[in-house]
């Protein structure tokens, strides 16, 4: 049972942590589950229902963190996008054989800027969102 | 411990209160409550419905708590009724019982259907 009961609170640990629950309150709500189960010996998903189901009572999944799965693969083509358009300017303007789809090494440089500005913009709304939902938190 | 013979909607309603007054009665941890509410028959109150319960009442100012170490394990969350929490379990009293005598009243047999 305790292996259970580890394994409960430490998903509902992540999960409550992945919905922006300030940690001390996430912390709190989770050895309070602890404390349940412990004394009760009951079953963690019959007293509580499953992790999902029991975070949901203390905060919704944010869109960002619905959408985390797409937003992790587009700041990845983002940020490797960036890397490979700057690191071919850079060689372009070494070597100018070094050529990459007939663009210029400055379009190349370019190119690469504007994907790296839109990858700090997408990770600075994403932190300001989730600072909010974070500073705003209540039942 | 038995199923409620209650309504769950009727148990949830009724819960905010009578939360407050197991709380009032004595100071209690949330395994303790859900013993006290079962004894005096609402049946099994699960832990996904009582915690977020005592917490929002936390967060309301209706209740305080402090937490007291056990030995080796996680410890206990001890809940008490604050003056807040007082007042309001005043006003749910005296509005439970207003809304219950309205109730018997309009469900109680009319002298036509006797």
């Amino acid at each position: 049972m305790t292996g259970k009961i580890d394994d409960y609170v430490t998903e509902l640990t992540e999960e409550l942590s992945l919905r922006d629950v300030p940690p001390e309150a996430a912390e709190r709500i989770v050895r309070e589950v602890s404390s349940h189960l412990v004394e009760s010996g009951e079953d963690p998903v019959h007293a509580f229902g499953t992790v999902k189901h029991y975070a949901d009572e203390f905060a919704s999944r944010s869109r960002t963190r619905r959408m985390l799965v797409p937003l992790v693969i587009l700041s990845a083509l983002l940020g490797s996008g960036s890397a490979l358009m700057v690191l071919n300017g850079i060689f372009g303007f070494i070597n100018p054989a070094h050529g990459l789809w007939g663009l210029e090494p400055l379009t190349r440089l370019v190119i690469g800027a504007v994907l790296f500005v839109c990858l700090l913009a997408l990770i600075a709304v994403m932190t300001v969102h989730s600072r909010r939902r974070l500073s705003s938190w209540k039942l | 411990m038995d199923e409620s013979p209650w309504p769950t909607d009727w148990v949830r309603v009724a819960l905010p209160g009578v939360v407050l007054a197991v709380v009032r009665d004595e100071e209690s941890y949330g395994y303790l409550i859900a013993q006290r509410l079962g004894v005096a028959g609402f049946g099994s109150v699960k832990g996904s419905v009582l915690y977020p319960l005592l917490t929002r009442l936390e967060q309301d100012g209706a209740l305080a708590s402090t937490w007291r170490e056990g030995s080796g394990g996680p410890g206990r969350k001890y809940y008490t009724l604050t003056e807040m929490g007082q007042q309001r379990l005043d006003e749910y009293a005296t509005a439970w019982a207003r809304f219950t005598t309205s109730t018997a009243a309009v469900l109680a047999p009319t002298k036509d259907a006797q």
